[in-house]
């Protein structure tokens, strides 16, 4: 696998060109097929008409899927399985919650989201889409046919700002409700900037990976979140609660950069640790790293599938 | 560089405003949305540092245009100096100021004031220059401005004591000029007197220039007393057709100890007669010199003592002349109540300044010859004269004579055109009333002395019947009775005047006569009458004689000076300065034979009270920084456009204060612009569009 910001297609991953678009769908596309592009793989791969291997048939299966040039050879039923059969689903927890508005986090989400759906439909995997702030906001259930219904959902997430309420988002709670919902066991990638203490995060994830399911954290921030540039003494708004901060940023932009980048340190190792692909996403950072990332699970996914 | 309206500048207060602001407006914040404040919580705070001052360039710029507005509300302004020019070198300027008043000629007091002078001036460096101002009651400045002590010596060896009293004023003025004028580095006054207490008033006005030092040399120690001959008094008596003039002197005995001079009384030059008078220190003795006869013209006299220490003062010189006051004329009808005119002739006769010679006369029996230099005529209920002898008598009044007519019971009833047309007021029946003289107009010149008696010693005058006076001719009310009735009218008639009395002039109908004021009523009234044709017997130097009567003629002093007066001479008077004998005559009058005027010292400077000369010194220095101060006031004197000129800073402050602040609203912007801006909350713009 070469890297793919170099292909000729890898500026449909720029967040800015990106931002012209306006359809999330074609944007979604763009992304996708700049990033397969720079693959120099079929735009197949992993096709579900791909053979897999023969098994004896058995009452109820579909008669079409009986291999008769085997039954000829041998005289004997034998049944078709593709590799198509063992498609997973992907499920996108997007946090909409009021902290994800500053900035282009939201459009980015979304936008990140719908990559992730659409390449994930190319793979005949099943696709989910789950809205949360500090409550479920919105579910789509996985399935084949779910693509458009996903991309409508997280379109009018786009367009129309979610009314959540002033509250700070509690992963735990949210997580603890969406595992009961998420029954099969599924890949889920959440996609948050992950305002809470890592051991909170991790707390939550974990009730996730405790059903089985495979996790992506993507890490959504500003980069202005990171620098805190600001000059002028003002009072910053906290979006989830509310509550104001008189701020001189010039004497606490240092301590605010420290104690950020150790934050998402902490969540990163956290994570990984406990077996979840975690990734932090500038959003002047092309696209193309989550869809690397959702490759990775996804092969082993199937490594494990294949062992099991 | 001055401020007219330095109240404001307590505005400058208002520079802490934009550093109140400067700290303030960081707590007074924009709203920054944030997705969380968790981490910035987190981070240790230091409140006290935010007392810190940002933005300095912004801060001075606006505590400097604050400033600026506030100093040109304050409206400073530009000044001239308050002294002249820097001088191009450390020299002085001294001025002298050497009393040459008659006081000075006591013992060795100008031997030792010249010597000063002298000193003084031969002290005087070649950077140096020196005036002198020689003075008495005026000043005059006897040497320019210079380094030659020669000249100084020379000059002030021709000087000598005047006959006037001493005034320090128009001396220290005239050296304030001088030093004002001066462009040399340190001033100097050095005055050199016998430091008399009458010569300084509080009410001078001295103004020197700042820094100008005041020394003085004192000349009066080491003096003995001194008699003077204070004053001559004359007093005539007339035997048949000659007037005999006695005369009387004091002598006064300044000093402390029993003096015993001998007094001489001498006319025409001549030794009349020589009394020995005792006088006790510090009183007054009268010597009477026998009664001698007068001439028609004026004699001169002189009364001598024995010389003293001050010779000045040891001889009074007088005039005797045969008229030399008013004369009355009082005319009564036929048949006259006895006594009718006894209270005023009498009141007359006693009067000595002027002495009044009175005759009274039947109106029947009077002829042109008894109007002859009359002054004063009174119709006392006589009618008024018809005829040649009523004409002349209004060409008398018109001549600078008064005529007073009394009406009574009897007189004036009737009037001719020619009375009817000089007279102020006709004249009424008489009438019952028993009343009070209520109000007199102290503003004229009969009542005038009475100025400041008050008015209750008219009103308590009574009486009990007058004769109405009816005003005519814009004859004028002096005097009016409780009832509004006119008392006195009075009109003035060429250089003269008519009188109407409603009264009596005896004690028929007012107890007037008996009232203290009557004598000096009349006095005044005779003094009136004679008032700019009086020959007085002496003056007092230094004295003005109006000379605008005479026609050609020539002053000559008693040092022998001649001043031409003629009628084409502005001014036509001449200042009596020296003591002695002036001489006034015509052209073709023989010398010796004119007019003599008697010129005498102020007695008030043979007062040898003498006062501490540091505190003159310091009089006038006090009030020389006062005036200093006062001048700034002054400096504002000028035409409206340099006053505006002077002023116009304001203009240009404000104008920069409006530059600068423009300067600062550019540099806020481009400071606002340069800071980080939040993200916003808004999405993707796309997005949104689409």
């Amino acid at each position: 696998m070469t890297a793919p910001t170099s292909s000729p297609g890898a500026q449909l991953l720029d967040p800015a060109v990106l931002a012209r678009i306006s359809n999330l769908e074609l944007r979604a596309r763009a992304v996708v097929e700049g990033f397969i592009q720079g693959l120099h793989r079929a735009p197949h791969l992993g096709s579900s008409t791909d053979f897999a291997e023969h098994r004896p048939y058995v009452p109820g299966d579909d008669t079409r899927r009986i291999d008769w040039k085997v039954y000829a050879r041998s005289d004997r039923y034998y049944v078709k399985e593709f590799e198509a059969d063992t498609n997973t689903n992907l499920i996108v927890f997007l946090d909409v919650s009021r902290s994800m508005l500053y900035g282009s986090k939201l459009a980015y989400a979304t936008t990140l989201a719908a990559c992730l759906a659409y390449f994930s439909s190319l793979q005949r995997d099943r696709v989910g889409l789950a809205m949360f702030a500090n409550g479920v906001v919105d579910f789509v259930p996985a399935s084949a046919k779910h693509l458009r219904l996903v991309l409508h959902s997280l379109d009018h997430a786009a367009r129309n700002v979610p009314k959540v309420a002033a509250n700070p988002t509690r992963l735990r709670s949210v997580f603890q409700r969406l595992s009961d919902v998420v029954r099969r066991r599924s890949m889920v990638a959440v996609i948050s900037d992950f305002y809470e203490e890592p051991d909170d995060v991790v707390a939550a994830i974990n009730m996730l990976r405790g059903r089985g399911n495979d996790i992506m954290a993507l890490h959504i921030l500003e980069p202005s979140e990171r620098t805190f540039p600001f000059t002028e003494s003002s009072n910053f708004v906290d979006l989830e609660s509310d509550e104001k901060m008189p701020v001189i940023p010039e004497y606490l932009r240092e301590g605010y950069q420290k104690v950020i980048a150790e934050h998402i340190d902490t969540l990163g190792k956290r994570l990984v640790g406990q077996g979840v692909d975690y990734s932090h996403f500038d959003t002047s950072q092309p696209m193309d790293k989550a869809l690397f990332a959702y490759l990775g699970a996804r092969s082993r996914i199937e490594r494990a599938q294949k062992v099991g | 560089m001055g401020i007219l309206a330095p109240a404001f500048l307590a505005g400058l207060l208002a520079i802490g405003i934009p550093v109140l602001i400067h700290m303030i407006n960081r707590e007074r914040r924009e709203t920054v949305a944030f997705p969380s404040l968790m981490f910035l919580r987190k981070v240790p705070y230091k409140s006290v540092r935010r007392q810190k001052l940002r933005h300095l360039l912004l801060l001075a710029m606006r505590c400097l245009a604050i400033a600026i507005i506030i100093a040109a509300f304050a409206r400073p302004f530009f000044q001239r100096p308050l002294t002249p020019p820097a001088a191009a070198s450390d020299g002085r300027e001294v001025v002298v100021l050497l009393d040459r008043s008659y006081s000075m000629g006591l013992g060795t007091r100008w031997t030792r004031a010249t010597a000063a002078v002298n000193t003084i001036a031969n002290d005087i460096r070649s950077t140096d220059r020196v005036s002198v101002i020689a003075f008495d009651a005026t000043a005059a400045q006897v040497v320019e401005p210079t380094a030659d002590a020669g000249r100084v010596d020379r000059v002030v060896s021709t000087l000598k004591p005047s006959s006037a009293p001493t005034k320090f004023g128009p001396a220290f003025r005239m050296a304030a000029q001088i030093l004002t004028a001066s462009e040399q580095a340190r001033r100097e006054i050095v005055l050199v007197s016998d430091f008399h207490r009458i010569g300084f008033s509080p009410n001078d006005e001295v103004a020197l220039p700042m820094r100008t030092t005041v020394k003085t040399v004192d000349v009066s120690r080491g003096e003995s007393g001194d008699v003077a001959v204070a004053s001559v008094a004359v007093s005539r008596q007339t035997d048949g057709n000659r007037v005999r003039a006695t005369v009387t002197a004091r002598v006064t005995n300044l000093g402390a100890e029993m003096r015993t001079v001998n007094a001489t009384l001498e006319l025409a030059g001549r030794p009349a007669d020589t009394r020995a008078v005792r006088v006790g220190p510090r009183a007054t003795a009268q010597v009477v010199f026998p009664a001698t006869n007068t001439a028609s013209i004026a004699t001169r006299a002189v009364v001598r003592i024995t010389p003293d220490s001050q010779p000045a003062n040891d001889a009074f010189y007088f005039t005797i002349a045969e008229d030399a006051g008013a004369s009355v004329l009082i005319l009564e009808p036929a048949g006259a109540r006895a006594n009718q005119s006894l209270f005023a002739s009498r009141a007359w006769a006693v009067a000595d300044d002027p002495a009044v010679r009175v005759d009274v006369r039947s109106s029947s029996a009077a002829t042109p010859l008894d109007l002859r230099n009359r002054s004063l005529i009174v119709l006392n209920e006589a009618d008024l004269p018809a005829g040649q002898f009523g004409e002349q008598i209004r060409q008398q009044v018109k001549a600078g004579a008064i005529l007073l007519v009394v009406p009574g019971e009897r007189g004036s009833v009737g009037l001719t055109p020619e009375w009817r047309a000089e007279l102020p007021a006709s004249v009424g029946p008489a009438s019952d009333h028993v009343g009070r003289w209520a109000s007199v107009d102290f503003s004229n010149a009969l009542f005038e002395p009475f100025k400041t008696t008050g008015r209750s010693d008219f009103s308590s005058v009574t009486l009990s019947r007058y004769r109405a006076l009816n005003v005519i001719n814009g004859g004028s009310v002096i005097a009016r009775l409780d009832d509004g009735a006119p008392l006195i009218v009075e009109r003035a008639s060429g250089t003269g005047r008519i009188l109407m009395w409603a009264l009596s002039l005896d004690a028929n109908w007012t107890d007037a006569p008996f009232h203290p004021l009557w004598v000096p009523l009349l006095h005044q009234l005779a003094r009136r009458s004679i008032a700019g044709s009086e020959v007085r017997s002496y003056f007092t130097a230094p004295h003005v004689l109006d000379l605008s009567r005479e026609g050609s003629v020539v002053v000559e002093s008693p040092s022998g000076q001649r001043t031409r007066i003629s009628p084409d001479s502005q001014p036509r008077s001449v200042e009596l300065k020296e003591r002695g004998f002036y001489e006034v005559r015509g052209g073709s009058t023989a010398i010796g034979a004119g007019r003599p005027v008697a010129v005498n010292v102020d007695l008030s400077e043979s007062d040898q009270s003498h006062f501490d000369p540091a505190e003159l010194v310091a009089a006038v220095t006090a009030r020389g920084e006062r005036s200093a101060a006062r001048g700034n006031d002054a400096l504002f004197e000028g035409t409206a456009q340099e006053l505006e000129r002077r002023q116009a800073v304001w203009w240009y402050l404000l104008f920069g204060a409006v530059l600068l602040l423009a300067g600062e609203t550019m540099f806020s912007n481009r400071l606002s612009r340069r800071a980080v801006k939040p993200p916003t909350t808004a999405i993707i713009e796309g997005a949104q569009n689409g």
